[in-house]
């Protein structure tokens, strides 16, 4: 069952083409790669769908009610600003409608201790958001689209600035939360994909290759190959 | 002092002004500081002169003008923002610019004689009137009871609004709430320390406070008490001297924020 469909999205930018005529489709549960050069058009597709950047032809159709963590590539948020690792990662059950005097359940807190203790974060839950490493930070970013107990998790480069054993950290929660949840990972990390065989799609403006890498037969190519 | 106050009703009403402005900006300052709207919230005071003018001309209420004046700046510059290329720091100059151009025409064309500007510009805390007051506290009370009722929200947009807009929450709402509240806040506060100035009661104290702190909730609570202390002292400088009110607040919380920088390093060495 698709939990995501994708049709014909093309985006620009002041005129520029960042995508052109995308098409894809994510099912439930299962674990996608997306991969492709700088400047390709990745995050861009993501941004679509989360509805952070609107297509100019496309649509994107998300299932009803289908939870979405984010762990975003840059982060836009000043990070001197004064809020403690803790409270950045209850955000994420933040409720979406906004009710005056509206407080944190047991449960939210629960949740968000549980989180902290599984990415090993207890030391530096006090701490502000500036004290971090860029790694540490990273971990946070991810308990925080981990906290909101998405459906699917969507996450643009995550290991980029980690040394090898918080990657392979990072690699494991991924996997066990793909057990039964969907993620999306958008990487550079080519020796990752070769160890870890699954679907993987290569963006350039367009989908130049798509294929399940764990069946070969089931490979096809979509438009010209580069 | 205590006797001047009781004695006098023009002193009254300057201290409760004092005490009122100071928890408008702890909260407004705080926030503009951290959501970096500083020089937007300059804009924002400037473009009010226009409407200040406008209220002179057609014969009413010159803050209700400025508030008018006020909102229209935010919501422009925002939306405009949003829409074209041009960065709001352009923005911001331009509306700052015209704002005050519009004030010296409508106040040219105003038939009469010309109305004191000095004290839109500077403020004077000792000539406020008791509705003012009365306005001034439901400012206030109104700024204090959405930022508490609304805190979660507040502290979770201010640090990263794309991520809340990602959990489905209607950021703009925020956004418009969020500059109306900061356009109204500044209008009145510029009856207290003026156009100029106001810009300096709203960063100050906001700025002596997060010497102590790193938590958004406690520097709101510690840059009111600050800019409690600091305007109450302002303000009897200026009576005691017969001193403008605008200009000693804002020296003496200048004076405070220098003198506890070097006292928190020295209390914190101790402490090691
Ligand atoms: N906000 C923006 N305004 C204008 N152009 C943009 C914007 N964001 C991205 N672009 C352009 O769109 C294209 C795709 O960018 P995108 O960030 O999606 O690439 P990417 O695949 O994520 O690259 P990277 O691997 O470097 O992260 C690029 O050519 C980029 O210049
Ligand atoms: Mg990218």
């Amino acid at each position: 069952m698709n939990i995501i469909d994708i049709n014909n999205i093309s985006v620009e930018y002041f005129g520029t083409k960042a995508l052109e005529g995308v098409c894809l489709s994510i099912v439930d549960k299962e674990f996608l790669s997306i991969i492709g050069p700088n400047g390709g058009g990745k995050t861009t597709l993501i941004k679509t769908i989360l509805g952070l950047v609107k297509p100019s032809s496309g649509i994107v159709e998300i299932k009803k009610g289908l939870r979405i963590g984010y762990v975003p590539q840059h982060t836009k948020f000043d990070r001197n600003f004064p809020i403690s690792v803790h409270d950045v990662i209850i955000t994420g059950r933040i409720k979406p409608k906004i009710r005056m005097f509206s407080r944190y359940s047991e449960e939210d807190k629960r949740l968000t201790d549980d989180i902290i203790e599984r990415l090993g974060l207890e030391t530096l839950k006090n701490r502000q958001i500036g004290e971090l490493s860029g790694g540490q930070l990273q971990k946070v970013l991810i308990a925080r689209a981990l906290v909101t107990e998405p459906d699917l998790l969507i996450l643009d480069e995550p290991t980029a600035n980690l040394d090898a054993e918080n990657k392979n950290e990072i690699y494991k929660i991924l996997h066990k939360f793909n057990e039964d949840k969907a993620v999306i990972l958008v990487t550079h990390d080519i020796e990752y994909l070769n160890n870890n065989k699954r679907h993987v799609v290569l963006l350039n403006k367009k989908i130049i290759y798509s294929g399940d890498s764990r069946r070969n037969n089931h490979e096809h190519y979509h438009g010209e190959r580069t | 002092m205590i006797g001047v106050l009781i004695e006098y009703d023009f002193m009254r009403n300057a201290f409760y002004s004092a005490l009122l402005s100071s928890v408008i900006c702890g909260i407004i300052g705080t926030i503009i500081v951290e959501k970096k709207l500083v020089s937007m919230s300059g804009g924002i005071a400037h473009t009010s002169f226009g409407g200040i003018g406008l209220g002179f001309l057609l014969g009413i209420e010159p803050l209700i003008g400025g508030v008018g004046f006020a909102v229209s700046a935010a919501l422009g510059i925002a939306s405009i923002k949003r829409r074209t290329s041009t960065e709001a720091d352009t923005l911001i100059g331009m509306f700052w610019a015209v704002g005050m151009a519009l004030g010296v025409i409508f106040i040219a064309l105003t038939p009469g004689y010309p109305p004191d500007m000095t004290t839109y510009l500077f403020g004077d805390i000792l000539t406020v009137s008791s509705r003012f007051v009365k306005i001034l506290a439901l400012t206030a009370f109104m700024t204090v009871l959405l930022s508490i009722s609304l805190f979660r929200y507040l502290k979770g947009y201010l640090f990263d609004e794309e991520y809340l807009k990602i959990l489905g929450i209607n950021t703009t709402f925020m956004e418009y709430l969020l500059y109306i509240s900061i356009s109204v806040g500044i209008v009145f506060l510029i009856k207290v320390v003026g156009i100029v100035l106001s810009i300096a009661m709203l960063t100050i104290p906001i700025a002596t406070a997060k010497i102590f702190s790193r938590d958004l909730g406690r520097i709101m609570i510690y840059s009111t008490l600050i800019g409690s202390i600091t305007s109450i002292g302002g303000m009897w400088f200026s009576y005691m001297y017969n001193i403008p009110s605008g200009a000693s607040i804002i020296m003496v919380s200048i004076l405070v924020y220098a003198l506890t920088y070097p006292v928190s390093r020295i209390i914190s060495k101790k402490r090691v």
